[in-house]
């Protein structure tokens, strides 16, 4: 690759468009206006495509494959929102079922392109990853030759550069142009302008820092990716889902075992339908609307150490109202409120009573409670009498062979098979009577039975559902975050804007250039035009239009590529 | 220079390739478990139907059968009828059944128990701690263990009968 | 305390008309008052004097409607798109003292106009909030992003009246046909207010017996005669219009109907302009804007989406995440609405990457300025509205 020397001197690497230095443009256009891209320098990528690994780096480092990337993502971010993703689908409901039965022919398709899980899916992950690594590729290669550029600008810049801003202009005539380039000077000064000077000539420049916006965007973004990944490393995040009953105590899930929560109480609260300032909205859904849903919660922790599992004493550490946008945290965790079951059953409790009276005796002392997370075995009573379990199911169905049985161990649908003895009986040799009892289920197993067991109280309790979530991710995402909109203002708030003007040969030479609101760019050079006789620059881009517009009034052609 | 620029290149890709690299197979192929192969078995104490307690580290010497089960898991059913006909047979053998139940009515186990024989112990895990430890997700859950404590295999699912005792006999200390 | 933020909401609504028409008089005037150039200057100022006033006024109904309510007004979809309307007023009023530029009054303010009436045809009253939504960070989030949209709405204005000036309206073309779409949109939403007005000061109302998608029968009541009727629908209310044609069960054929009068009666009045002066609506109003700077609006649009864009990543993503992570337990869950949001935000972000190459400036960066206006429209009405995930605001 051969490097360019311009007529000032200076030594520019292949593929410059505007000399480093002086800014004498190098490679010719036809436009009127030279293209001030990143100063005009080479982009290293452009320059050198020998190895795979160069024509692997300069595919990334095209902005056009930036903005490729950035599209194919948006097209399938979108494409993603048609039919829900499998988690927001109905609890319960069947994905391979559900997209078909729901949305038709398009919702199978949906289904078998794996669309119904597109944002975990590799293509898509993919396509981030390729923006990640186009941000890191397109940064180096432009901040480098960037930075350089700006810091080795010499004031007096060639003819050929001035002519070809967008802002220019010539004096007509001047009585003295080196004393009216200092009025200038001091003009800008005031207007904040950082001036350099050398020979009479000078570059004022404003906001250059804003220049570097751009990359320190970019930086915050990788920074957040990072942390986007993070989450996929072991230990780094965790999804942990805990239903605690009203008054249990739970472990919870992913602190080895050392914390437990205690759900005290349960409560969803209303809003108050006589409140005045909701009543019309009351009125027209005719819908009750929860104001809160709180667990009273207490946490607790494991004091013995050694070996998991029986044996394990607890202290209480606090106490806390968990409630929807009001986590409890605890180390690195976080317990979220996010669901909830009333009135789960908790206790049945049961007299006996003599189906036909053939006995006389008294049963009134026969009452008993059956714990359904935990029944006893056996249930005795002075009067001699006995009853036990015989079978529990707790949430009762009946199988494919037609057996009963429990689909899990919480009483949904409790059912017990109680054996009663009466005193004469002896339970080792005898049999007892049996009966099967559930919610609004009574009935003899065999033939008739003498004695009837009566259900007379139900206990319920309300179950809390907790998630608990640990994200050690969430600092560098946060740092990613603050840094990308630092970036971020930083490019889109200040502006670097550039004045050059020169004395040739008696002549005030101007030359403006803005990156970005060349408008208060036109208005500092009015400001500095008020007080000293520079010229007003002309918009050379406006002059292209005016010409352009006499012609057929459509000016999107000329400033195609 | 050029020599260099290729270096740098090459390093700052292949870099970027690993990390992707790592993290794509870390969500898509990583099926490992908390506890899995060539992992020392988390130690843990629990109490059986009788109040007997055992600690996972006293049976060091001896092959660890860790069987995490349900009443209402139809395939644990059929696993545990295959341990409880070679029960006896093993246990001379150096081989420990552990199985450990999801935190069910003690009534149910002891009825399951009744019903189906099961003529090894089993324990209760209160609060879970145990299956947490083990992150426990699908029943029926096995960690082979050998004699030194570490983990040679974890099962999920169902077992036929040949595969149960295949486990076992793998489990025979100092073969 | 409410009624009096309603009555604010009210004058406003009239100064930005005053507005509108004081920028109307700024542009036109000149041709009624020849050589008297200083006039017109005049009723620009106004134009500009009016639309403070009216951010004004509509600020204070924001605050009182706020200290009644007992939370930021922007929590359903009345409140949030009056909002909307309110902060692309801001943002005119903060940037025009920048270019001063009177078309950019004199397209905003019926712009804004046309929101806050649309926002008022949803259900007005003060709701009470969920749990999830009770957090300032929700607030926070809202607000931040709706300035943002008001500004990146500026944009849209900015390109809508670059294109206006530079198309040629003398033969149909693509972008003749495009830049007509979008003022019958404009047409579309009017026909809809007013219709929705005047069939709601007739009380009109027809109720029907169908069969819903689950194949249950139910009840539907229509507010607009039924063009389209509910799925195996029958009239049950006399003396009302029956309907041509009916819906399938999934599709709320109310809705249905609702859009399609909005589609006929712009369709209508689009019709009625082009009897009335024969030519495309664009090519009458071309004339007017001869004197427009095409260069100096491409840039006021740019500037606008690069002064609005990192304040809609502030607000819809950064404050966004905030909010979910206390309220959802994770800061990003591939919501529709998150995703929106996330779209709008690579959309802008491959538009300002656009401006860097040549080839974009102009017409291509007007009416990218378009679709993104069009992007967050569809955010705003189809996602809450249709699609809906966790924000839905229309309960």
């Amino acid at each position: 690759m051969e490097k360019v020397k311009c007529e000032c001197g200076h030594v520019n690497p292949f593929g410059t468009y505007l000399c480093e230095s002086c800014g004498k443009p190098l490679i010719e256009e036809d436009t009127p206006v030279a293209n001030m891209r990143y100063e005009g320098v080479a982009r290293r990528s452009q320059t050198y495509n020998r190895t795979i690994v160069d024509k692997i780096w300069n595919f990334f480092s095209s902005v056009k494959v930036g903005i490729w990337i950035i599209v194919l993502l948006l097209i399938a971010s979108a494409i993603g929102t048609i039919f829900p993703q499998e988690m927001y689908i109905p609890p319960g409901e069947r994905p391979t079922l559900f997209y078909e039965q729901e949305y038709g022919t398009l919702g199978k398709l949906y289904y078998q392109l794996g669309f119904h899980n597109l944002y975990s899916s590799w293509w898509y992950m993919l396509l981030i990853a390729a923006l990640g690594i186009s941000l890191v590729i397109c940064s180096l290669d432009r901040v480098v030759p960037l930075y350089r550029a700006l810091k080795t600008q010499k004031v007096t810049r060639h003819k050929a550069f001035l002519e070809r801003q967008r802002l220019f202009g010539i004096s007509e005539d001047t009585i003295d142009a080196d004393k009216e380039i200092k009025i200038a000077e001091k003009m800008l000064k005031e207007k904040k302008y950082t001036i350099r000077k050398e020979k009479g000539n000078i570059l004022a420049e404003k906001g250059r820092f804003s220049r570097w916006g751009p990359y320190v965007n970019h930086i915050g973004l990788i920074i957040f990716l990072i942390g986007a990944m993070l989450r996929f490393f072991p230990e780094m995040y965790l999804d942990e889902h805990i239903w605690v009953r009203e008054g249990e105590e739970v472990v919870i899930k992913g602190t080895n075992g050392e914390y437990f929560l205690r759900n005290d109480q349960f409560i969803v609260e209303l809003y108050d339908t006589d409140d005045e300032r909701f009543r019309q909205a009351f009125e027209r859904t005719g819908q009750q609307v929860v104001k809160t849903y709180q667990t009273s919660a207490t946490l607790l922790r494991r004091t013995n150490t050694g070996a998991v599992g029986v044996g394990t004493e607890l202290e209480e550490v606090k106490q806390y109202d968990i409630r929807v946008n009001d986590p409890l945290t605890f180390d690195s965790f976080a317990l979220y409120q996010v669901d909830y079951k009333l009135n789960e059953l908790a206790e049945f409790t049961f007299t006996l009573d003599a189906v036909n009276d053939t006995t006389t005796e008294d049963l009134s002392d026969v009452v008993f409670t059956v714990n359904l997370y935990d029944p006893e075995y056996v249930y005795e009573f002075d009067n001699g009498y006995r009853i036990e379990i015989m079978e529990y199911f707790p949430n009762f169905y009946i199988d494919n062979n037609n057996q009963p049985d429990t689909r899990n161990m919480i009483p949904d649908n409790p059912r017990i098979i109680f054996e009663v003895f009466t005193p004469d009986m002896d339970p080792d040799s005898d049999s007892g009577e049996l009966s099967l009892i559930g919610v609004q289920v009574n009935e003899p197993l065999i033939g008739e039975n003498d004695y009837r067991i009566r259900m007379i109280d139900v206990d319920m309790k309300h179950v809390t559902a907790l998630t608990v979530r640990k994200d050690r991710t969430i600092p560098i995402i946060s740092i990613g975050g603050v840094i990308f909109m630092i970036g971020l203002i930083q490019g889109s708030y200040w502006h670097h804007r550039r004045i050059w003007i020169q004395n040739r040969d008696g002549k005030i030479w101007i030359a403006g250039h803005a990156n970005k609101n060349w408008h208060a760019l036109k208005r500092d050079i009015d400001f500095v035009a008020s007080k000293a006789a520079i010229p007003i620059p002309k918009d050379q881009l406006d002059e292209e239009q005016n010409s352009e517009g006499e012609e057929g009034g459509n000016n999107s052609d000329s400033t195609k590529q | 220079m050029k020599q260099k620029r290729l270096i740098i290149r090459s390093s700052i890709l292949l870099i970027m390739v690993i990390a992707i690299g790592y993290t794509l197979y870390n969500h898509l192929y990583n099926e490992r478990g908390l506890v899995d192969r060539n992992d020392v078995a988390p130690n843990f104490k629990v109490e059986d139907l009788d109040g007997n307690i055992i600690e996972l580290e006293e049976l060091r010497g001896k092959g660890v059968y860790l069987n995490f089960w349900a009443t209402y898991c139809v395939y644990c059913r059929q696993k545990m009828e295959v341990l409880r006909d070679n029960y006896e047979e093993y246990r001379e053998q150096g081989i420990e059944i552990v199985s450990v139940n999801v935190n069910e009515q003690r009534l149910r186990i002891e009825r399951h128990a009744d019903r189906f024989n099961i003529n090894y112990p089993l324990y209760l895990d209160q609060h879970n701690l145990v299956r947490d430890a083990y992150g426990v997700v699908s029943l029926p859950s096995t960690f082979l263990i050998d004699e030194n404590g570490i983990v040679i295999e974890r099962q999920i699912g169902g077992r036929t009968e040949s595969q149960v005792l295949a486990s076992l006999e793998k489990l025979i200390p100092n073969q | 305390m409410i009624q009096l933020s309603s009555n604010f909401l009210l004058i406003s609504f009239f100064m930005y008309l005053l507005a509108t028409i004081f920028f109307t008089v700024s542009i036109t005037g000149k041709r009624f008052k020849t050589k008297e150039g200083e006039e017109k200057n005049k009723s620009g100022f106004y134009g500009y004097v009016f639309s403070i006033l009216a951010v004004a006024t509509s600020i204070t109904y924001f605050i009182l409607r706020w200290v009644g309510v007992g939370h930021a007004p922007v929590s359903n979809m009345f409140e949030y798109t009056t909002f909307l309307g309110i902060a692309m007023a801001l943002a005119f009023v903060v940037i025009y003292p920048m270019y001063k530029n009177n078309y950019l009054g004199l397209f905003t303010m019926p712009v804004v106009m046309l929101i806050i009436a649309y926002a008022s045809m949803f259900p007005r009253e003060v709701q009470p909030l969920i749990p999830a939504l009770q957090s300032y960070w929700l607030h926070i989030h809202v607000i931040t992003v709706a300035l943002g949209q008001g500004i990146l709405a500026l944009g849209f204005v900015g390109g809508l009246l670059y294109l206006l000036r530079v198309i040629d309206f003398r033969k149909i073309t693509k972008k003749v046909v495009g830049v007509e779409f979008i003022l019958y949109s404009c047409l579309a939403v009017l026909a809809y207010i007013l219709l929705n007005i005047s069939f709601s000061a007739m009380n009109y109302e027809a109720t029907f017996e169908y069969v819903n998608e689950n194949g249950v029968e139910a009840e539907i009541t229509y507010y607009k005669p039924a063009l389209v009727g509910p799925n195996e629908g029958v009239l049950l209310t006399e003396g009302r219009f029956d309907p041509f044609i009916q819906a399938p069960a999934i599709i709320r054929s109310d809705d249905l109907n609702t859009v399609l009068w909005s589609i006929i009666g712009g369709l209508f009045i689009y019709g009625v302009f082009i009897l009335l002066f024969r030519q495309p609506i664009g090519g009458k109003i071309q004339p007017w804007l001869k004197n427009v700077n095409p260069n100096s609006v491409d840039e006021l649009s740019y500037r606008a989406i690069a002064i609005g864009f990192p304040v809609f990543t502030l607000g819809g993503l950064i404050f966004a995440m905030i909010w979910a992570q206390i309220a959802w337990t994770r800061f990003w869950g591939w919501d529709p609405k998150e995703v929106w949001a996330l779209i709008t935000f690579l959309f802008y972000a491959a538009y300002l990457h656009l401006r860097l190459s040549r080839g974009w400036h102009g017409e291509k960066s007007a009416w990218l300025c378009v679709i993104g206006f069009a992007l967050i429209m569809f955010n705003l009405i189809f996602v809450n509205l249709v699609i809906a995930g966790l924000h839905s605001y229309a309960f």
